[in-house]
């Protein structure tokens, strides 16, 4: 008996670990949807630009029409600027009546200088940090995350988080990027010989005319003012090397074995083909036979359909297949090797992790360069191998 | 005899003498139990009409000369009150000290209506009436085997109401209905106007808010737990009918389950499962995450509860309380009112508690639609009790989300779990076959295996096995502790 009055009030004082003193009601947070970090030159203050939501102005905008909302935003920026990163996110309850809320959180936005200045502090936050969510997605914007927050209004969602966030989750996804949220660019940045990417946003395109009669809607141009996933930013540890674009960018899409929806090919025969569904399988190799001639090897395989046939009798022609494979494989290949010349060359940035690879199967390799991995790395040869496979059935024989 | 009733007004005596040797009788009945016509026609024609065909002399021949089927022969006079008093005429003669009882019960029955509470789109429509007799007939019809046995009990030290136990010999087992038998008999009642004063003296969960019984007012449905070895206790002046022993899936389930295609009889259990759920917990559910544990929510619901809640000036938990509050107390002036002033009442709730309060920002929009939502949910379980159960622990569940959030709520499913997990009908766990956990009688808890399945007929005759084997441990149980 002792024991079960015991029993009960183990479990009665296990109330009091949450009571009414945690409770806030919803309407009394103040939810950051997504912040972005700034820091002009190492060592200054971090400057944090938070976006609220402003449920009461979505709702009043779903009342009267999604464009007929008065013109106000249904979410609001919030400015503050610290040394440390959480204290500098803690300091924006000093602008908000509501208290602050990270949970909710999508997307983190890194301004250039400060990527180029060592995000550790932000992965610290992300991971370690009880608000902090690791499947947060990151970014990296030319410029500074500030004016990227400020210029960005999304025709579509209701405000920039939930924008980058539905660019990362659309099925037919960036041509040239992908996903990336914090836990994977931890993961990549505390594994020995792994450097991580993180996708580019920025805003592209005219901006609306200012005056316009009527506010009507502007988003119906391809040239319009949106955000756009524009490539891939590359970082040494966790500095920022360098932003990659178009083929450059899909060269790293290729070599990192991600999926990609559809891209262009030309051959002789049939000119420009449009190639779809093209999965990717990519294996890493290190020939150490030659102590001082390390070679390391990047096989992709990689699958896919053809999509469209600009020369309609080329069809049934059992050379075709052979020909438009050969010329993708030659196109992926000048592509990882375009992107090389960057990455490995110039920013010595290991992003498909080839010192990974040494260091699981060559680990006394691995002991004896990894101390100057990057300098080691940037000076050695690549072979990159691809092999293509176009499964269809339109080909006949 | 008239002294013993105080004169009451309602007591005849009719006197006339029988036969050639002028013998004196009388009749005693109770006015408007007893059939008039029939006393009229089979006893006092026969006795009066040719008096040189009948002496009069002893009580076999006036026996063998009255046309009435059933008759008895007492002479004390207790039992011949009880006769009296159940609808059967007394014939009186002259001279004898023995009381003929006549069988001519014949009072104003309600007719054989149509289920009104529990509906059903297919199966039998035909409901229990209050008349005890019709009711075991309505029993009978369905089984008709002579292994069906009724035993009748005369319960109420005032009321003398006849209760009926039956079960099927050979099916149920016998521990389970001397164990029903013997609480029957050792009841201590005044008055038994309806079958819950029967429930609530021989519960073996007094302190629970659910169920022990389960009761339906639909003969399949009684005549479908008798198959399955329960047994049944019918009160007279009660059209609904009490069985035992259940399980908490067995007040889940409906007698139409068993008369649908066994794909549809699945979806349908289902539904009713979630819609326990839903009933149960949605209210403590959102009370809980709103004020506690917002990251829980997606973002975009999430900004959709915050703009709903916008200007709304109490806590999410006393929101819900005050509208809970409210519908129950529609709930209840609904049931109580008089019929007429039904859609009167029905207005003012949707319009005034429910539209007013949204657009006035007393309430968000959504919490209409949990309150909503979770009474929808306990009309779709379908025994009554259970869902009044549920909705004493849907309040339980509440107070302690409320104010403690999720950890609340989890001490509260636990507490509700171990309740339910400790309760026993008559020997047999009320979670079964969740804990004591049954493989084999999942066949019928989610899923209704067809009946031509093999492993079903298997699973029966297991099941009956267990059955038995649990009421015989619990009732030996109960013995030794009587003992000792």
């Amino acid at each position: 008996m002792a024991k079960h009055r015991l029993l009960a009030l183990f479990l009665a004082g296990s109330l009091l670990l949450a009571g009414c003193w945690d409770r806030h009601e919803i309407d009394h947070l103040a939810f950051v949807l997504a912040w972005g970090v700034d820091q002009p030159r190492s060592g200054d203050e971090l400057q944090i630009t938070g976006v609220v939501a402003r449920p009461a102005v979505l709702a009043g905008m779903e009342r009267g029409g999604l464009m007929g909302g008065g013109g106000e935003k249904p979410y609001y920026l919030v400015k503050n600027r610290s040394k440390a990163l959480n204290l500098a996110l803690a300091g924006i309850v000093d602008f908000t009546p509501n208290q602050v809320d990270l949970f909710q959180v999508s997307a983190i936005i890194l301004g250039e200088d400060y990527a180029r200045n060592g995000v550790r502090q932000m992965v610290d936050f992300t991971l370690r940090s009880q608000e902090g969510r690791p499947t947060t997605y990151l970014f990296v914007t030319k410029g500074k995350a500030a004016d990227f927050l400020a210029k960005a209004s999304p025709k579509l969602k209701s405000s920039p988080a939930q924008a980058l966030s539905g660019l990362m989750e659309a099925t037919e996804g960036p041509f040239t990027a992908f996903p990336v949220q914090a836990y994977q660019f931890a993961k990549a940045l505390l594994t020995e010989g792994k450097d991580p990417v993180v996708p580019v946003v920025e805003i592209r395109g005219k901006a609306a005319p200012e005056n316009q009669e009527g506010v009507g809607p502007t988003g119906n141009s391809t040239d319009a003012q949106e955000i756009r996933i524009t490539g891939l930013a590359v970082f040494r540890k966790d500095r920022l090397q360098g932003t990659l674009e178009g083929a450059q960018a899909r060269g790293v899409l290729w070599g990192l074995g991600k999926k990609l929806r559809r891209f262009t090919i030309e051959s002789p025969r049939q000119g420009e083909t449009t190639i779809s569904n093209i999965t990717l399988k990519k294996r890493l190799a290190a020939d150490v036979r030659d102590p001082q001639h390390l070679r390391l090897t990047l096989a992709v395989t990689a699958k896919g359909t053809v999509a469209d046939w600009p020369r309609l009798k080329d069809r049934f022609d059992r050379h075709l297949k052979e020909e438009l494979e050969k010329a993708m494989a030659a196109k992926i290949e000048r592509e990882i090797r375009d992107s090389l010349k960057k990455v490995q060359k110039e920013w010595r940035s290991d992003v498909f992790g080839f010192g990974e690879n040494l260091s699981r199967h060559h680990p006394q390799v691995w002991r004896r360069l990894k101390d100057n991995w990057p300098q080691v790395y940037a000076g050695l040869e690549v072979n990159i191998v691809v092999k293509p496979e176009l499964a269809t059935t339109q080909f006949g024989k | 005899m008239q002294e013993q009733f105080h004169h009451t007004n309602d007591l005849v005596t009719r006197q006339f003498t029988i036969g050639a040797g002028l013998v004196g009788a009388a009749i005693l009945y109770i006015d408007g139990m007893a059939g008039k016509d029939v006393i009229g026609m089979q006893c006092i024609q026969p006795l009066t009409e040719h008096p040189d065909r009948i002496t009069g002399n002893s009580l076999t021949e006036i026996e063998s000369a009255i046309f009435v089927s059933n008759t008895k022969k007492y002479h004390e006079i207790p039992r011949i009150v009880q006769a009296l008093l159940s609808g059967d005429a007394v014939l009186l003669v002259d001279q004898v000290p023995t009381g003929l009882i006549l069988d001519v019960k014949g009072w104003e029955t309600r007719e054989i209506t149509e289920a009104t509470a529990e509906t059903a789109v297919r199966g039998p429509r035909e409901a229990f009436v209050e008349t005890i007799r019709v009711n075991t007939s309505l029993v009978r019809r369905k089984i008709t085997n002579a292994n069906l046995v009724f035993e009748a009990f005369n319960l109420g030290k005032i009321t003398r109401t006849t209760v009926m136990l039956a079960y099927i010999k050979g099916v149920a087992p016998p521990e389970l209905y001397r164990e029903v038998r013997q609480r029957l008999e050792q009841t201590e009642l005044d008055a038994v106007l309806e079958s819950s004063y029967i429930e609530e003296v021989i519960d073996d969960n007094p302190l629970s808010p659910f169920p022990s019984f389960r009761y339906s007012e639909r003969p399949d449905t009684v005549a479908g737990h008798l198959l399955e070895g329960g047994v049944a206790i019918l009160v007279d002046g009660t059209p609904e009918v009490l069985m035992a022993p259940i399980t908490l899936n067995s007040l889940m389930q409906t007698s139409e389950d068993y008369y649908y295609r066994y794909p549809i009889a699945f979806l349908l259990r289902l539904v009713r499962w979630v819609a326990l759920f839903f009933g149960l917990s949605v209210p403590a559910l959102y009370a809980a995450v709103t004020s506690f544990h917002q990251e829980l929510i997606p973002t975009p619901l999430l900004l959709k509860i915050a703009a709903g809640r916008h200007g709304v000036p109490y806590p999410a938990f006393v929101e819900i309380l005050i509208m809970e509050g409210a519908f129950e107390i529609l709930r209840e002036a609904a049931l109580r009112m008089p019929r007429p002033m039904g859609q009167a009442i029905s207005i003012v709730g949707v319009l005034v508690i429910g539209d007013a309060a949204v657009r006035g920002g007393v309430v968000s929009p959504l919490i209409i639609i949990i309150v909503g939502l979770t009474n929808i949910s306990l009309l779709a379980i379908p025994n009554y009790n259970l869902a009044n159960a549920i909705r004493v622990w849907r309040f339980i569940l509440l107070f302690l989300a409320g104010p403690f959030g999720m950890v609340g709520l989890a001490i509260g499913w636990l507490w509700l779990l171990t309740d339910l997990a400790s309760m026993k009908s008559f020997g047999v766990p009320f979670l079964k076959p969740f804990a004591p956990f049954r493989g084999e009688a999942w066949q019928d808890v989610f899923l209704r295996f067809p009946w031509w399945s093999k492993t079903r007929t298997a699973a029966r005759t297991q099941r009956e096995a267990h059955l038995k084997r649990y009421i015989g441990k619990a009732v030996d149980r109960v013995r030794r502790n009587d003992d000792g």
